[in-house]
């Protein structure tokens, strides 16, 4: 009798463990690849409404259109809020994701959002636009960040216009170095009255011991009226 | 355990395998709405 109970508890206590298993399994699923697709589905779909909200003209880029110098300092808006849509065509034309105020996670950053650094700059302004995202998993669209090349563009639309960045260097720091979100990060090469955006996430792509850091330099800017940029209208329709 | 919760369950064996897979369903798409974002959150936190 006493036998038997011990070795019920065992059945039982295998039980469990095979659960606990099963769930942290499903946990794994549900992180890499369920919430995955869902995030980056609401993202995707967030950007084409906010674009049709925004574009009261054609999304294709007028004849003789101009760009105009310098660009217009966005204005700062509250936590949580739609500062732009952000274009990154080397990493696919269906990447498109918003950039929203603050990187706390539950406002912005698990929402599949570019993060705003609250404390830094906006586009237009002199100084650093700061943006965190997370590498992988909650819809990220920066999970191939390792394919960025310096040259490459990245685009910002936001109810104005359309700010065009080139890619400037990447480089892998420690998440201790702060000194990537000042005003002039990468000081030796770094012109004061530039306005530079700096993306940060994570690295290696599962992993965080790590920060992957891209900076680009503002150097074009189009208004609504003159339309995106040529190499940005297909990923805009896409949307 | 599951044998206990088998045995609990009325009906014959095709009724007690769907009311197990509907509350399989149930507690998969529980977990992967609420329980699993609060954990991510607890554990990026």
């Amino acid at each position: 009798m006493k036998k038997s109970r011990v070795y019920d508890a065992i059945g039982v206590a295998g039980e469990v463990l095979i659960t606990v298993g099963v769930l942290a399994l499903l946990f794994l699923a549900w992180q890499l690849w369920i919430n995955n697709a869902f995030v980056a589905r609401d993202q995707q779909k967030l950007v084409a409404e906010q674009s049709q909200q925004w574009n009261t003209v054609s999304p294709t880029p007028s004849e003789g259109a101009k760009e105009t110098w310098p660009a217009p300092a966005v204005e700062k808006v509250d936590a949580g809020k739609v500062i732009g849509n952000l274009y990154i065509p080397r990493l696919g034309e269906s990447n498109t994701r918003a950039i929203g105020e603050s990187v706390t996670p539950e406002l912005t950053l698990n929402r599949g959002y570019f993060g705003h650094y609250s404390d830094t700059q906006m586009p237009g302004e002199n100084g650093n636009f700061a943006l965190a995202v997370h590498r992988s998993g909650w819809g990220t669209g920066f999970k191939d960040a390792q394919l960025l090349q310096t040259g490459d563009r990245i685009y910002i639309e936001t109810e104005s216009g359309f700010y065009g960045y080139t890619v400037r260097n990447i480089e892998y720091v420690l998440p201790t170095s702060l000194d990537v979100l000042a005003p002039a990060p990468g000081s030796e090469i770094n012109d004061a009255n530039q306005s530079i955006m700096t993306i940060t996430t994570c690295s290696p792509q599962d992993g965080n011991v790590e920060r992957l850091v891209v900076y680009a330099v503002l150097d074009s800017y189009r208004d609504r009226v003159s339309g995106p940029f040529p190499d940005l209208a297909p990923m805009m329709k896409q949307a | 355990m599951y044998r206990a919760l088998w045995n609990a369950l009325p009906g014959p064996k095709w009724a007690r395998a769907a009311i197990l897979g509907a509350a399989g369903v149930i507690v998969i798409v529980l977990l992967m709405m609420f329980v699993f974002p609060l954990i991510d959150n607890m554990l990026s936190a």
